[in-house]
């Protein structure tokens, strides 16, 4: 009963998109702090 | 928050830009399914008024409108252009699905997904307020019209 509630293949979708736009965004986020040195600046 | 007006920290910024993703898929796939029809549309189809409602609605184009702003707001949500604006463009398309939702067609599944269409909108809405204050606090707005902008912004400027 709670899974006919919850599911539908619109919140499917949008959860894996959800889930694939944040793994993108946080592997974004993780390569511009590498690219920062110690003092906040980025590395040329 | 921090001294520069940025976010306090990751976990605030990461729970508004998967609030935004999950809302932006979900009006992208939404409009997109009305054209493609890939999964069944999920509009109301009882009590008789609900029906008759969605029939006019198809019969006038109305919902190919509605279908046709969710897929900017969902455009707009995932690119993160424009987002404000989307918001405030599909707060109109969330109220219908409210109001259809808990009155007129309501079941299990739409007493959950209603408030959770208004929630999603209203929790976005609160993290873009500072772009929303201008339009909202101010009672009185004196004029500031698109061609004195215009007038204003060429060289020269408003006095040319």
């Amino acid at each position: 009963m709670l899974w006919k509630i919850l599911y539908s293949p619109y919140d499917a979708g949008a959860f894996l998109i959800m889930v694939i736009a944040l793994a993108a965004h946080a592997l974004a986020d993780w390569a511009r702090s590498r690219r920062r040195g110690p003092d906040g600046q980025v590395d040329r | 928050m921090t001294r520069d007006g940025s976010l306090s920290g990751p976990l605030e910024k990461y729970l508004i830009l998967a609030a935004r993703y999950f809302f932006g898929g979900h009006a992208l796939i939404s409009g997109a399914n009305h054209y493609l029809e890939i999964a069944p549309d999920i509009m109301p189809r009882s009590p008789e008024i609900a029906a008759r409602f969605m029939q006019v609605l198809i019969d006038t184009h109305l919902y190919d409108l509605v279908k046709g702003i969710e897929i900017l707001t969902g455009l707009s949500l995932l690119t993160g252009l424009f987002v404000p604006v989307a918001l405030v463009l599909e707060m109109p398309v969330t109220v219908v699905i409210l109001y259809l939702s808990l009155f007129i067609a309501p079941t299990a599944r739409s007493l959950y997904t209603g408030p959770r269409e208004l929630l999603l909108n209203l929790f976005l809405l609160s993290a873009y307020w500072g772009y929303l204050k201008p339009l909202a606090c101010q009672p009185r707005p004196p004029l500031k019209t698109l061609w004195q902008a215009l007038r204003a912004e060429r060289p020269g400027g408003a006095h040319s």
